[in-house]
């Protein structure tokens, strides 16, 4: 090797020792979905699963959840409307007899105010929710008896737990 | 007759060494080094400009030549850059220095300045950042909200550290071309409220761990003062 070949390479080693992380993929949390999970009235304790859920978002076409008859499930996350500042879900249940098929919607609604915060280069912006309110439309036959948040006030930043608990 | 040829033999070997002797004398001053300042511009930047309104920008360079390999090394230049992302688009603009020290790697033969440059920069940059509109990043199956209200970060500040790799060639009397490579860090920046800089001019993209590269293709001027 020419001696003056020595900088140069070492200078090339440096250069490609500086490894070009790829970052154009989000793999950061973006705006938040609203978690539910579902106990058991008669025993507050308890997880209570529901089966056949039908989930409706208000302002949009076609169900967001339609779960098969086989699967259970005691939480679901469901994406907040950032363009307004509520979002109505009809959480229909459908319950299944060998005779007869039944179907009982109920309405949630939460209200909120939203911030933008920054998250990175490839996710860009997300939304969080602060001062969130949840309620319970009432009809004459409910199958979902009580909405409780998790948190007072409630802010949704993220997922990592549940937001409100639906006993039923 | 015998007489006069040896007399001129004794002549034609005096003047033959004195010739010599001349000759060698003219040797020595041609093979001097030139030293003096060298300035010049980057030649893609202008075409960049003129190609892609999204990518303005042009850069001077120049250097004073200290001793026989190192030389005394600095950049200027001005950016104007806009960049489309998924969910949002920005535009920076702002002007920069880079100063610092090349060392010539090259092993000229005799008369001739080509460089393997091997070199380092600190690099120091002003600008400000418009972030020109945003998409929150929410779940598709709801419809998107979009701000398209401009908001800018002026005043923003940067410095970094520079690796150069690079050549450059005499291919005219004192016209020199070059090209140059460089792994820049980032040491510090003012980074915007609720944003951040994901361009600086003359670090350029900045990566996710503060890491930088750039290059230039320049066309340079020697203004030689002195031979050494």
């Amino acid at each position: 090797m020419k001696p003056w070949m020595r900088p140069v390479f070492l200078m090339l080693a440096v250069l490609f020792s500086l490894s070009c992380e790829r970052d154009d993929i989000c793999i950061d949390e973006i705006t938040p979905k609203l978690i539910i999970r579902f106990y058991d009235f008669e025993n507050p304790e308890l997880f209570k699963d529901v089966a056949n859920l039908k989930v409706n978002i208000e302002g949009t076409d076609g169900d967001y959840i339609n779960e098969t008859i086989t699967t259970l499930t005691d939480s679901i996350a469901l994406p907040i409307n950032v363009v307004v500042n509520e979002t109505r879900y009809t959480l229909t249940l459908q319950e299944n007899d060998i005779l007869q098929q039944e179907e009982n919607a109920d309405i949630l609604e939460i209200t909120y105010t939203q911030e933008d915060i920054w998250v990175s280069r490839p996710c860009g912006y997300k939304a969080v929710f602060n001062g969130v309110e949840s309620r319970l439309e009432k009809d004459e036959d409910n199958w979902i008896d009580e909405i409780v948040p998790l948190s007072d006030p409630l802010d949704i930043t993220n997922e990592n737990s549940a937001h409100v608990k639906i006993y039923h | 007759m015998s007489r006069f040829t040896i007399s001129l033999l004794f002549l034609l070997i005096c003047v033959s060494g004195f010739a010599q002797r001349l000759g060698k004398e003219k040797d020595t001053t041609q093979y001097k080094d030139r030293y003096g300042i060298r300035v010049g511009l980057d030649i893609v930047r202008p075409i960049y400009s003129f190609i892609d309104e999204n990518d303005k920008g042009f850069e001077i360079v120049g250097d004073y030549r200290l001793t026989k390999r190192f030389y005394l090394a600095a950049e200027l230049g001005y950016r104007d850059h806009t960049r489309q992302e998924d969910f949002y688009n920005f535009t920076t603009k702002g002007q920069y220095i880079k100063a610092g020290v090349d060392y010539n790697a090259y092993k000229n033969w005799k008369g001739m300045e080509n460089m393997i440059i091997t070199g380092i920069r600190y690099g120091f940059s002003t600008f400000n950042t418009t972030l020109n509109e945003y998409t929150i990043n929410s779940d598709p199956f709801l419809p998107e909200r979009t701000e398209s209200e401009p908001i800018d970060y002026d005043n923003l500040n940067a410095s970094w550290a520079e690796l150069v790799l690079g050549i450059k060639v005499e291919v005219l009397h004192n016209i020199f071309l070059g090209f140059s490579f460089r792994g820049n860090v980032k040491i510090t920046s003012t980074e915007p409220e609720n944003f951040k800089n994901l361009y600086i001019p003359g670090f350029e993209r900045v990566y996710v761990n503060d890491y930088g590269f750039s290059f230039n293709y320049t066309i340079s001027y020697l203004i030689p003062f002195y031979r050494k």
